[in-house]
């Protein structure tokens, strides 16, 4: 272990990770902290002590099987912006600016559990499963329905995210958002979209206290794909299906609004890319 | 000539800043230093009922905790009316004003005490609505018993009945804006032998910090001696006293160096902002587009505290008429208190307000007449002779013409354009809609009313080697880099070292208005003429030689034109030093017969070009093209980036900036929340100058700070108009106010021509009575979103 | 309130440093090692003024918002600031240099960072198109410039590089 004290800790396996948190259990988790530390700026969380998770190789790294692109939770979102999945890795792209995507990592920003945080629907759309592992070893859930609130998931105590495995997916992928500029911004309202077999996924950001999709959506969203439904039903499909808050940012009819055209041009780009539309 | 005015000389202090070793006023530190931080109020609006500082008092290493009872002066400050608690006493009138200020040994033990701090309130009904404040009994009876008025201002000229065809009016809102400089407020007061304090400070204006800060610890001025820090930005937000005080108080109280350094929150709290307004306009015109009247109202938020509410106010009534030729009209408008963040200046000071309304005026005029926008400008564009409405003869050139045909032939931007929406690639697949837009502009320059327009500066000259002292504070404008010049020009120095300001010497005023080339560059060259003058006679002395042959070419003093010595040998050894002095001819109060209200004034016009991604609102602006009355080109490269920087401003406030306020409280004080333009969202600019020489100046130089931030605000706007078709009464425009269409459109009238009462008096000013308002905001006007 | 103690390289110069658990690498480095480059524009990692390179055991360097990483984090690890960003013979840099005759620098408390991250922009693409440019530096915020000089500063840089390679 590299350092370690009573209120901090880094170190630089997984089984000492677990072992430094099980010994400090008021610490908090941090990765690349930045998600972390302007909280404790403006004192929206406390701290007790961290154990930083930064020199932990095992949770560093994008692996590939044949049927799963494996990324540990550590993987700083830089290093996703070439990934094959192309929903995460525009995702990536988009996230916060160039100096605060070497230090961010997947796993900070799924914790965060902000519905408006970028690889949130990414995740969702892309139907990820998520390896949690804590003293009584690891477990695997799906990431749908693991953000249960706004900042709160499903994850135990003593448990570290440490892995996201998503099905393996070389067909079309997107991700976008908008905001007030033209980059480094909070979303307003964000969209993702995997198309593969014929069927398209959608998922929405910044559209409920907690990423946003639905059957019934995919269903008209596939149907707008293949030429059996038209925008306007996407819309209204998409409009049902979400849920978005009214802040100083925007208004909920705005987001609504905004969810339902992002929806319908991811769905237009998949036509696109499959040679089916214009 | 090398290094002279006209030149792109480079800024002498840009080496040590691209290293990063300039020091700014965060960076400053001395041995023993403690840290003194704020203790403020979380309500927009209560009564102090108890404040329990033993427990910050007990906290190891706290070194002095302060309330209003610490303060040995006058309790009150301000700029302009001496409304605002040093530290609040018994009630606070908004949310962020300082209660307690304390002094610790390091930052995280000032802050824990800072926590430690008890006040108790109780909380009292805060007025937000500037509306209501208008006739709301006082909400500061003890600094202004009168009212909430700051100022009221109100004039006609002409016969404002007046009428052509047509009329067009509509109300338009303008938000919050932040200076958002980019290096937080800070200062560090050191106690000086004899009672006195040092305080280095980043500021705009040093003299008036000295006599505030004297005045609150009830000392002489002269011991209280001020020196400019390193200062990161300040765009008007410097100009009012924030930790200045505080950080005095507690050096003295403690006998040490106090450091006091702003978090970017509390900055956003603390300084004050550009003023939210609402703006009702009527424009009637004649079927050729030529302006027959025009009414206008001004409501300006000023919030808890006075600051320069008053002066900002007349800068929008009296702006209301634009660069255009009006014979008939009445203004008429306040700045009122609220509880709310105070506002006070910021680059454009009341102008971006007035401009943005009366531009979309002029194309709400050109368009339901049928004419072409830059046609109708040009139909009504000012010239020189003319008389504005508030009475003064524009008796300087007025290239109101010239800069909009400037612009009008640039080329329109071919390369490719960035997606609206940038990074997030939202506007794939999308419509995206070109729109084109003009704006012109009038801005008055240096300060106005009567109020002392002034600077002084000490040049000193030895074996080429100059040396200027001069109270100008540089916040980034580069007036450091403009008195090298000067200096160069007329002394043919060969090296020049400009001084840290400080209050040894006479005031120079404030770093805003546009002023400090003017102001202070004349002072300056002045110096340097006088200095040069003492040379040139010396040498005249010494070589038996008539002084009026002699002159300073390059580095070299020739006479009769044929170089004699390098400026450098002139003299050996022999120090020649002049201090000058440098005020602008009076101006005065509006009304007034004796003069005109401005010192000068600065035209500008932009021609937006933006793409707009019309389903979600997304704007990004693609090329902004600029022409602008400078007088003189005195140093292109700083310009420029005066050019470039002010119009990204103006385009932040367009597009995205606006600090908001719900019920007295700043919801988003950092830059998580408060967004001003990125790198992608920057426009490509393309800038060209009218250089007609402004009489009275040496080189004919002016003031061109502000114009270009007052111009990109309309200019984005109607760009933006243009693309979508939408009224877009208020800015900044939000992507739900195009994707929605929210907003409402000018009310056009047709009317039956009624010339000018041959009675009325024909341009002379006259006030009205102040509560006689013109117009109302919802009954005449469209509200904004 | 120390919780951590560790050694910290700082442009070549390792110092031992107490810190609290959670102060960030941009407080340490101004507060308690006085390295005044870095400078502070907000805290929470949108301005950039803030940047500086670290070297983490087994990594490239790469540059960061110092206000965003706890400094016990960086245990160990090497931080380069501006202080080290210099020319072959300690002059100017051609970065630095090309900021000051393109006037992208005003005020300068954002110059910093920008130096950092177009050093390490150039150093990794040395003929960045201008959307490689504006894309590696959107966490750089600045107030004065309207940033058109900066790109203008960073596009003759890379010039002045193709240049000297060619
Ligand atoms: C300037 C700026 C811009 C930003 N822009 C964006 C943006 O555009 N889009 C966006 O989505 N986000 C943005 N963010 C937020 C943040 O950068 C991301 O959410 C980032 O991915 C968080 O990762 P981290 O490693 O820094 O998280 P940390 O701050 O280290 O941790 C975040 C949370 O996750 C927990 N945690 C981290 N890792 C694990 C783990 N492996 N197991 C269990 N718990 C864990 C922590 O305890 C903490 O609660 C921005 C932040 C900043 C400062
Ligand atoms: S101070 Fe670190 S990004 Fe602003
Ligand atoms: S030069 Fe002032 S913030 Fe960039």
């Amino acid at each position: 272990m590299l350092l370690a004290a009573p209120r901090f800790a880094l170190p630089e396996t997984l089984g000492e990770a677990i072992t430094a948190l099980a010994d400090r259990p008021d610490a908090t988790v941090v990765a690349g902290g930045t998600e972390v530390m302007p909280d404790l700026l403006w004192r929206t969380r406390r701290a007790e002590g961290f154990v930083s998770l930064r020199r932990v190789r095992e949770l560093r790294g994008v692996t590939t099987t044949d049927d799963e692109l494996v990324v540990a939770a550590g993987t700083p979102v830089a290093a996703l912006i070439h990934v094959e999945h192309r929903a995460l890795a525009a995702a990536a792209t988009s996230l916060g600016t160039p100096l605060v995507r070497t230090e961010a990592t997947i796993g900070g920003n799924v914790m965060s559990a902000l519905p408006y945080r970028n690889l949130l629907p990414a995740l969702l759309a892309a139907d990820a499963a998520l390896e949690l592992t804590g003293p009584g070893g690891t477990r695997t859930v799906p990431f749908d329905g693991f953000v249960t609130a706004p900042g709160v998931t499903a994850i135990g105590p003593g448990e570290l995210l440490t892995a996201l495995r998503l099905p393996r997916h070389r067909g079309f992928a997107d991700y976008a958002k908008v905001g007030r500029r033209n980059a480094q911004f909070v979303a307003t309202a964000s969209v993702a979209a995997v198309a593969a077999a014929g069927r398209v996924r959608l998922a929405f950001g910044n559209a409920g206290p907690t990423p946003v999709r639905s059957d019934a959506v995919d269903a008209v969203a596939t149907a707008l794909l293949d030429g059996t439904a038209t925008p306007e039903e996407l819309r209204a499909a998409v409009d049902a299906a979400v849920d978005p808050p009214t802040d100083p940012v925007a208004s909920a009819e705005y987001r609504r609004h905004a969810l339902g055209v992002l929806a319908v041009r991811l769905v237009v780009r998949a036509q696109v890319d499959a040679g089916l539309g214009s | 000539m090398t290094g002279g005015i006209g030149e792109s000389v480079r800024r002498p202090d840009g080496p040590a800043k691209v290293r990063g070793e300039f020091v700014y006023a965060g960076d400053l530190t001395a041995d023993d230093v403690l840290v003194g931080v704020t203790v403020r109020s979380p309500h927009p609006h209560a009564r102090i009922t108890r404040i329990d500082t033993t427990a910050a008092r007990a906290t190891d290493g706290v070194h002095a905790v302060l309330t209003a009872d610490d303060v040995p002066g006058d309790p009150w400050f301000g700029l302009t009316m001496r409304d605002e608690p040093v530290l609040a006493g018994d009630v606070v009138r908004y949310a962020g004003e300082p209660v307690v200020a304390l002094a610790a040994v390091d930052a995280a033990t000032a802050r824990r005490a800072a926590r430690a701090v008890v006040v108790e309130y109780e909380v009292l009904p805060a007025v937000t609505d500037p509306e209501v404040a208008l006739t709301a009994p006082p909400l500061h009876p003890q600094a202004h018993p009168e009212g909430n008025v700051y100022r009221h201002v109100a004039y006609t000229c002409g016969d404002p009945d007046a009428r052509g065809v047509v009329t067009v009016e509509n109300t338009y809102r303008i938000g919050m804006q932040d200076p958002a400089f980019l290096a937080p407020e800070a200062g560090m007061a050191t106690p000086l032998p004899g009672g006195g304090v040092l305080l280095e400070v980043a500021t705009q204006w040093l003299h008036s910090d000295q006599q505030q800060v004297a005045r609150a610890l009830g000392l002489p001025p002269e011991q209280v001696e001020v020196r400019l820090a390193g200062v990161g930005g300040a765009f008007g937000g410097r100009e009012d006293v924030t930790l200045h005080t505080h950080a005095c108080l507690l050096a003295l109280a403690t006998g040490r160096p106090v450091r006091v350094e702003y978090t970017r929150e509390e900055s956003f709290l603390g300084h004050r902002q550009r003023h939210p307004g609402t703006i009702w306009l009527r424009h009637s015109a004649d079927a050729d587009g030529t302006i027959v009247a025009v009414e206008g109202r001004v409501l300006l938020d000023g919030g808890a505290y006075a600051s320069t509410s008053p002066v900002v106010i007349t800068n929008t009534v009296t702006l209301l008429q634009g660069p255009y030729r009006v014979p008939n009209g009445r203004f008429e408008g306040s700045s009122v208190r609220t509880h709310n963040p105070s506002c006070g200046a910021m680059r454009g000071f009341g102008v971006p307000q007035a401009a943005f309304a009366h531009e979309a005026q002029l194309d709400a005029l050109a368009a339901a007449l049928g004419l072409d926008p830059l046609e109708v400008r040009l139909r009504n564009a000012l010239r020189r002779g003319d008389v504005a409405t508030f009475g003064q003869t524009l008796d300087a050139p007025t290239p109101v013409r010239e800069v909009i045909e400037g612009v009008r032939d640039l080329p329109l931007p071919t390369g490719p354009a960035k997606a609206p929406g940038g990074v997030g690639r939202a506007a794939e697949g999308g419509t995206v809609r070109r729109g084109v837009g003009y704006a012109v502009t009038i801005k008055n320059l240096a300060f106005s009313e009567g109020h002392t327009d002034e600077s002084t500066a000490t040049v000193s000259l030895r074996d080429g080697h100059a040396t200027v002292h001069c109270a100008c504070a540089e916040v980034g404008q580069g007036f450091v880099t403009v008195a090298e010049q000067i200096a160069r020009t007329v002394l043919g120095a060969t090296t020049v070292t400009v001084t840290q300001p400080d209050t040894l010497i006479a005031s120079a005023g404030s770093t805003s208005a546009s002023r400090q080339t003017m102001a202070s560059g004349t002072a300056v060259h002045r110096a340097c003429e006088v200095v040069r003058d003492r040379l040139l006679a010396r040498v005249a002395r010494a070589g038996d030689l008539d002084p009026a042959t002699l002159s300073i070419a390059g580095t070299t003093v020739c006479a009769a034109g044929r170089p004699l010595t390098e400026v450098a040998d002139a003299a050996p050894g022999h120090t020649v030093r002049a201090t000058e002095h440098f005020a602008h001819p009076d101006t005065y109060p509006l009304g007034s017969t004796e003069g005109g209200m401005y010192v000068g004034f600065g035209f500008s016009a932009q021609r937006a070009v933006v793409d707009v991604d019309v389903d979600l609102g997304l704007v990004s602006v693609v090329q902004i093209a600029s022409c602008q009355d400078v007088g003189t080109v005195v140093n292109p490269t700083q310009l420029l980036g005066q050019i470039e920087g002010g119009i990204v401003q103006g385009m932040g406030l367009a597009l995205m900036e606006e600090v908001v306020v719900v019920d007295g409280l700043i919801t988003n004080p950092h830059f998580e929340g408060y967004l001003i333009p990125t790198i992608v969202d920057a426009p490509e600019v393309v800038s060209t100058y009218v250089t007609d020489p402004e009489p009275g100046m040496p080189h004919g130089w002016k003031g061109v700070g502000e114009p270009p931030l007052c111009t990109a605000v309309p200019a984005v706007a109607a760009a933006v108009r243009a693309a979508t078709g939408l009224p877009l009464p208020a800015v900044p425009i939000k992507p739900e106010h195009i994707a929605l269409g929210l907003g409402s459109t000018p009310t056009v009238t047709w009317t039956t021509p009624r010339p000018a009462a041959p009675s009325s008096p024909g341009r002379a000013v006259v006030e009205l009575d102040p509560t006689d308002r013109t117009g109302t905001w919802d009954a005449e006007g469209a509200t904004g979103a | 309130m120390a919780d951590v103690e560790f050694e910290l390289t700082v442009d070549g110069t390792t110092s031992a440093v107490e810190a609290g658990f959670s102060e960030s690498l941009l407080t340490v480095l101004r507060d308690r090692l006085g390295v005044r480059g870095p400078k502070v524009g907000c805290a929470h990692g949108r301005c950039g003024a803030c940047a500086v390179s670290v070297t983490v055991p087994g990594e490239d360097a790469h540059v960061l918002c110092a206000c965003l990483v706890p400094a016990a984090i960086v245990a160990g690890c090497a931080v380069s600031t501006i202080a080290s960003i210099n020319g072959p013979d300690g002059e100017l840099s051609d970065v630095q240099e090309a900021f000051l005759a393109e006037g992208a620098v005003q005020c300068g408390i954002c110059t910093a960072g920008f130096v950092t991250a177009a050093t390490e922009l150039l150093d990794t693409n040395p003929d960045p198109t201008r959307e490689e440019i504006e894309g590696a530096l959107y966490g750089n915020l600045c107030r004065c410039t309207g940033y058109g000089r900066i790109v203008a500063a960073v596009e003759a840089a890379a010039a002045g590089r193709r240049e000297a390679t060619s």
